[in-house]
């Protein structure tokens, strides 16, 4: 369901004057935000202990998170009692002359090309739940510990892994 | 008396020393001449005649006349007996000794040989495209290549033109003789004349400052003569010049040259064609192709030739390693040549365009990607912004 669409006349038209092109990128632009609702949060810590990366600091009155180190993983999300944590997730892909923005909940399935990937291992360096692994058929995911953050995804030079939204 | 004695002893005196005095240029007279008058040459070694015609040429009363013998399956002199005067120069003149007139043979043989011309040959380097074909015909072996262009030695020269006839290239190998030397010389002094008397018309002022070709220049010194500038014929370099064209005017050989000259191939009718079925597309013929005519398709990658720009010199006819060249009439090649050639033009026209929508695209790619991004990240602001102003109003 697309939450914004926006004409892309303008740029379009500054490369090809006039004539009809359609253009698509297979490119998608990712962003998220994670926002504590004050009026839900009783600051009782849970989210501060189930942080795999420490990034939220137990302060009054609810806690604070560190939004350059955070990697939305959602681990937060998923231990809130409350549900007082929200991760808002805008995914923006250009199809047909159109900027769609689509919000969207959460990643469902992890996709790995194999062909693209060269091996940089950087995924595997900066994975914050240790899922990623060598083998000699590239690299392999341990789907328990993955927890679809979408981190890798970001991450990776040549997009070599992708991920399927809900 | 006395004077009677007198002179009868000065007539007797004088007719006596006279006497000895002419016994020895009487007896001197009486040696007969090296001319072998009345006796006509024979062809002594006819293998050896290579039908250059010099004897022909040489011939002050027409005996003699080049005739195709049969069994020598090319042309050798025939000498009219009834005409010939015995001059002997026949003889002298023959390049390979094959007239043969009393020993008049042997004493030339002995003799520092230079054979007298009237016309002198020279190499156009600028028109000359390396294809030794005037090497290969030269009966006396008087073209000699130095690695960079091919040239005739005067002194060895019998003027045959062979070379002439063999050269693929209209007018690269130029023929001068005495009287255009003559001719060109006295044009030389007439300007010369003119300008000491101040009387020289002001002719055409040519383009561009001309250039001397190294290979045509004989080094005879009227273009110096003439020219009101200065022309250094050591370096071969025009050093000052008014563009008055009056070098160019008394240059016998055309050495003097402005602009630019085509090469015209003397065959029209038949050019060589390259079979695509068998070309192994090696490009030999690319690299040895001096004019410039082999273009390599786009289309097969193979190479094909263009006639309008080919001398058929037969170079890459020679060095094809799977004889994929051969020569046919000159429609077909050019046929083939058009096909080829608007392929290409086509192929490089679209790749051109082709070229030039990625270039674009990619520019857009960047641009559009920066845009959704700041539109992506404006949306997500502003969602959180609502939601917090929401938590705010609430919170109040």
């Amino acid at each position: 369901m697309p939450f914004e669409m926006l004409p892309l006349k303008d740029i379009i038209n500054k490369y090809f004057e006039g004539d009809s092109v359609e253009v698509s990128l297979e490119d998608k632009v990712v962003r998220k935000s994670i926002v504590i609702d004050p009026e839900r949060c009783v600051s009782c810590g849970l989210c501060v202990e189930a942080c795999p990366l420490g990034v939220i600091d137990s302060t009054t009155p609810y806690p604070e998170i560190d939004v350059d180190r955070c990697v939305y993983c959602g681990q937060c999300v998923e231990a809130c009692p409350l549900h007082a944590v929200e991760i808002i997730h805008l995914l923006g892909k250009v199809v047909k002359n159109y900027l769609i923005v689509y919000r969207v909940r959460r990643n469902k399935k992890l996709l790995y090309n194999r062909k693209r990937c060269i091996m940089c291992l950087v995924c595997k360096k900066n994975c914050p739940f240790g899922a990623i692994y060598v083998e000699e058929e590239g690299i392999k995911f341990d789907m328990e510990r993955c927890t679809l953050c979408g981190y890798c995804g970001y991450l990776c030079p040549c997009g070599a892994i992708d991920f399927e939204v809900e | 008396m006395a004077s009677t004695l007198w002179y009868l002893y000065i007539l007797t005196k004088k007719r006596f020393i006279k006497r000895f005095l002419w016994a020895k240029t009487d007896r001197e007279y009486t040696i007969p001449p090296k001319r072998f008058r009345k006796i006509p040459p024979v062809v002594e070694y006819p293998e050896r005649c290579i039908s250059c015609g010099a004897c022909e040429g040489s011939c002050p009363s027409s005996a003699i006349e080049m005739v195709y013998f049969q069994d020598h399956n090319k042309k050798l002199p025939r000498i009219d007996v009834g005409a010939c005067i015995g001059c002997g120069n026949c003889v002298e003149s023959c390049p390979t000794k094959v007239l043969e007139i009393g020993n008049l043979r042997e004493e030339t043989l002995s003799l520092p040989w230079n054979v007298p011309k009237y016309r002198y040959f020279v190499i156009d380097q600028e028109l000359c495209v390396n294809c030794g074909s005037c090497k290969g015909v030269c009966p006396v072996d008087a073209i000699d290549y130095d690695g960079d262009s091919y040239r005739i030695d005067v002194n060895r020269c019998i003027g045959c033109e062979r070379c002439v006839e063999a050269c693929p290239v209209l007018d690269a190998i130029r023929i001068y003789d005495e009287e255009v030397l003559k001719e060109k010389f006295n044009r030389c002094f007439e300007i010369k004349f003119k300008r000491m008397v101040k009387e020289e018309e002001r002719g055409e002022v040519i383009p561009e400052v001309p250039r001397i070709v190294i290979s045509l220049c004989i080094r005879c010194g009227n273009c110096v003569d003439v020219c009101p500038g200065e022309i250094d014929l050591k370096d071969y370099k025009v050093v000052e010049c008014t563009r008055c064209g009056r070098c160019i005017e008394v240059c016998p050989t055309g050495a003097m040259r402005i602009g630019e000259v085509s090469r015209v191939s003397k065959i029209k009718d038949r050019c060589y064609i390259i079979e695509e079925d068998r070309c192994i597309g090696c490009r030999i013929c690319y690299r040895v192709c001096s004019v410039g005519a082999i273009d390599i398709s786009w289309d097969t990658r193979l190479p094909y030739i263009n006639p309008e720009r080919c001398v058929r010199c037969g170079v890459c006819y020679r060095e094809c390693p799977v004889e994929a060249i051969s020569l046919t009439d000159t429609e077909s090649s050019l046929k083939l040549y058009r096909l080829r050639k608007v392929r290409d033009y086509f192929e490089s026209m679209v790749s051109k365009d082709l070229d030039e929508i990625s270039r674009k695209y990619v520019q857009l790619k960047s641009d559009l990607l920066e845009f959704a991004q700041g539109k992506v990240e404006e949306a997500l602001k502003r969602i959180v912004d609502e939601k917090m102003k929401k938590d705010d109003s609430n919170a109040l």
